[in-house]
């Protein structure tokens, strides 16, 4: 998939930005965790309509056209304004199907899911998988195991697994509502709603042929990877303006904060981590939609390990920087912490991925820095 | 009653098997799982330690304290937090009773220091305010004499346990004339005179522990001001002083790390994961050192105590108190990692679940609690930027 052009992805920045300004107003934001879905059908039909849910579909389908860097792009918008909707595991499934879904499957499925009118969530586990393996019977898949955390789950009318054949993960598509499949709801740390996902006997659908879907599970969660990525690097980009904000105004021994030069270094310092989290996020970015395959994985481990660290140092120091203020469940300051805490735990955590990258150290590779001048190079 | 004048090895090990003998299985299983101890666990642990004479550490003996050396205190601390159990309410035992012993009349000594003791009084701190945190002294709570009685007027703000409490020690405005400093004053004000009320303040770890506490019009007899009016600023540097020491608590950084190494060790049954094993351990092993450079640091800052009537240097105290929340900071944020994506549930646990969820589950369900909430520790009782200041203006300006 081709990126959108300069002008029509500023465009598409500025109308969702807009969006997320009227729509996730904090105290809004409030309502819609309390409602029974746990998030608004109204913004996600406004999502739909300006081709949010679109993006990286291609045209033929029903979508925005765009590729994996116009979804991170979005997902910072919407980590900006610690959205809650299930855009994320949509957008993934929509990525699964547009790379890896046959004719019939794109067909049937792409223009609803663009459309808005298909929630999806995805059980796609990590490393170590998902815990729910795929049997094949008599010409039939069926999928067994419990898949943790899935998020929005009891939302979604589809789910996309990544499942154990026996020889490998491939992916399936299940409906949620199947027989089989039941789901415990509940609320994780950012307030979004999340759920295991228990599968008995459930029949599954490969995505495409399964036979070739077995890189594929590794192309998604790196694409995951990367959208929490920019998740987190819109929370960190808004606790940063929120705390330049508060300690312009907020007075102590006669002096605004920000004429203390602690503060001022440390507002730099969190400068510092969130441009750091940007650049290696669009290295990892430009490796996937370059196709580059093993560095491609390379460089998503480096984001995930970068910006975990400077996520949590931006996010706490936001906090510090509020003072008491920051420490309360009406602040949105704290949120910020909140939705990295969920963000640093999807499509591998920080320390798989440190492994990840430490078995590339041990290929005798040259690391994530070479491969990008190899690419600058072509 | 544990005497003083054994072996310090001797008083720890008497401290441990009095806290064996008689702490309530259910309060000790509640915080080794990594959940606070609640108002009833706290008055329930602080009236069997004041039976046996132990609820007032730091207090002179002629007010009931059991005549402990600073470093006998300190093991008894530790021992407390490594049980886990609560320790004596803090501002009770640790500050206003102090306080009232140090700077109160025969009067008041007689009337609140036994309450304080026993914990029929639970005194909540009443010092910030929205406009005054770090900067306490621009305080504007005003109290106006009216014959016999202050008349309180203002508004507090992060006031700890004032939803469990009985009793306010208050910083008030009583003179706008000169420095800030050098128009507040002390008050003891009892909770239930009419005027003030207390709202909720709901933290991040979605938990009740600080209140806002709303004074109109509250009537407050001069018998209840501690020392002279208008030096009240000196008193709370002295009480102040004595919550940055205590401030430091090694014994929960370590309690902190045991829990993170427990956690480990049953995440490694159900999910072997040797690379991580090895980075955590490493992890471990780095903030143990730490915790014991801490430990010496509180050992040699009590040495002061024993020769120095102002105790140990104030910077050193802060030394404490940035190393205490770095630690413990350090020690939760294990916790959390460990407990990795299970972690993200919120879980609010009732007492069945407490009965049947496993220890893991139940563990597990309290780390990003424990984590949040001490986020505060940085920036309470003198945020970590205040201490570095402390410590360079002495260094520098001496």
């Amino acid at each position: 998939m081709v990126a959108l052009q300069a002008d029509e992805r500023q465009l598409f920045v500025d109308t969702l930005g807009r969006l997320l300004r009227e729509q996730y107003e904090f105290s809004k934001r409030r309502t819609y965790l309390a409602s029974s879905d746990g998030w608004s059908r109204d913004v996600w039909a406004q999502y739909a309509g300006i081709g949010l849910l679109g993006l990286g579909i291609d045209e033929e389908h029903g979508g925005a056209g765009g590729s994996v860097s116009d979804i991170a792009t979005a997902m910072q918008e919407l980590g900006r304004a610690l959205a809650v909707e299930p855009v994320l595991g949509t957008m993934i499934a929509g990525q699964a199907l547009q790379l890896f879904g046959s004719q019939q499957q794109k067909t049937d499925l792409l223009p609803r899911l663009a459309a808005g009118e298909l929630v999806f969530a995805v059980a796609l586990g990590d490393a170590g998988g998902s815990g729910v393996t795929a049997e094949l019977r008599d010409g039939a898949w069926t999928l067994s195991g419990t898949a943790a955390c899935v998020i929005h789950a009891a939302s979604a009318e589809q789910l996309l697994v990544a499942a154990n054949t026996g020889t490998g993960a491939a992916l399936f598509l299940a409906a949620a509502g199947a027989n089989g499949v039941s789901i415990s709801e509940y609320a994780v740390q950012d307030g979004s709603r999340a759920s295991d996902v228990a599968f008995a006997n459930v029949a599954g659908e490969p995505l495409g042929n399964v036979e070739e879907t077995r890189s594929s599970c590794d192309s998604l969660h790196q694409i995951g990877a990367v959208a929490v990525c920019a998740s987190s690097i819109g929370a960190m980009a808004a606790a940063l303006d929120q705390t330049i904000a508060y300690t312009k105004t907020r007075r102590v021994f006669g002096k605004a904060l920000v004429e203390f030069q602690a503060v001022r270094h440390r507002i730099a310092d969190m400068y510092i981590a969130r441009e750091k989290s940007m650049s290696i996020t669009l290295a990892a970015v430009n490796a996937l939609d370059a196709d580059n395959g093993g560095g491609a994985g390379r460089a998503v481990s480096a984001a995930k390990v970068l910006v975990s660290k400077n996520a949590w140092f931006v996010t706490e120091q936001a906090i510090q920087l509020h003072g008491g203020i920051g420490m309360t469940e009406e602040c949105a300051v704290g949120h910020f912490m909140r939705r990295h805490m969920v963000n640093d735990q999807l499509f591998g955590s920080p320390m798989q991925h440190l492994e990840i990258l430490t078995r590339f150290e041990d290929l005798a590779g040259q690391g994530v820095s070479a491969d990008m001048r190899e690419r600058r190079r072509q | 009653m544990i005497e003083t004048g054994k072996s310090l090895d001797e008083f720890r090990g008497a401290v441990r098997r009095f806290i064996d003998e008689n702490l309530p299985a259910d309060i000790r299983r509640k915080l080794q799982l990594g959940f606070p101890a609640d108002r009833d666990d706290i008055q329930r642990w602080h009236q069997i330690l004041h039976r046996h004479g132990m609820s007032t550490p730091a207090w002179p003996e002629e007010y009931g304290g059991p005549g402990w050396t600073p470093e006998e205190r300190s093991v008894f601390y530790e021992e407390l937090f490594t049980a886990p159990a609560p320790e004596p309410q803090n501002f009770n035992s640790n500050m206003v009773g102090p306080l009232i012993a140090q700077f109160g009349t025969d009067e008041q000594k007689a009337r609140f220091l036994p309450k304080i003791a026993s914990l029929e009084y639970w005194f909540c701190l009443g010092m910030s305010e929205p406009g005054a945190g770090s900067d306490l002294a621009s305080l504007r709570t005003a109290a106006i004499l009216d014959g016999d009685e202050y008349i309180v007027n203002g508004q507090k703000v992060w006031t700890s346990t004032a939803h469990h409490a009985n009793w306010v020690y208050c910083l008030v405005r009583t003179s706008s004339v000169g420095k800030k400093q050098a128009g507040i004053t002390v008050l003891l004000i009892e909770l239930d005179t009419p005027g003030i009320e207390i709202r909720p303040i709901i933290s991040i770890d979605r938990r009740h522990h600080f209140n806002e506490v709303f004074f109109d019009n509250v009537r407050v007899p001069v018998a209840n001001r501690i020392g002279l009016e208008n030096e009240g600023w000196a008193y709370a540097r002295y009480l102040n002083g004595r919550e940055r020491t205590g401030i430091a608590r090694v014994g929960l950084a370590k309690e902190k790390l045991d829990f993170a190494r427990r956690l480990l060790e049953e995440r490694r049954k159900t999910h072997p994961a040797p690379f991580e094993e090895h980075e955590y351990r490493k992890r471990f092993a780095l903030l143990d050192a730490e915790l014991a450079a801490l430990d010496m640091t509180q050992l040699r800052s009590l040495e002061y105590e024993a020769s120095d009537p102002l105790g140990a240097p104030v910077e050193l105290a802060s030394m404490l108190k940035i190393g205490g929340a770095e630690t413990v900071q350090e020690a939760s944020r294990l916790a959390m990692e460990i407990a990795g994506q299970a972690g993200l549930r919120i879980r609010e646990v009732d007492e069945q679940q407490m009965a049947s969820l496993s220890d893991e589950e139940l563990a597990v369900s309290s780390v990003v609690n424990g984590y949040s909430l001490y986020r505060a520790v940085s920036i309470y009782g003198g945020a970590n930027e205040i201490q570095r200041d402390i410590i360079a203006r002495k260094l520098l300006e001496g």
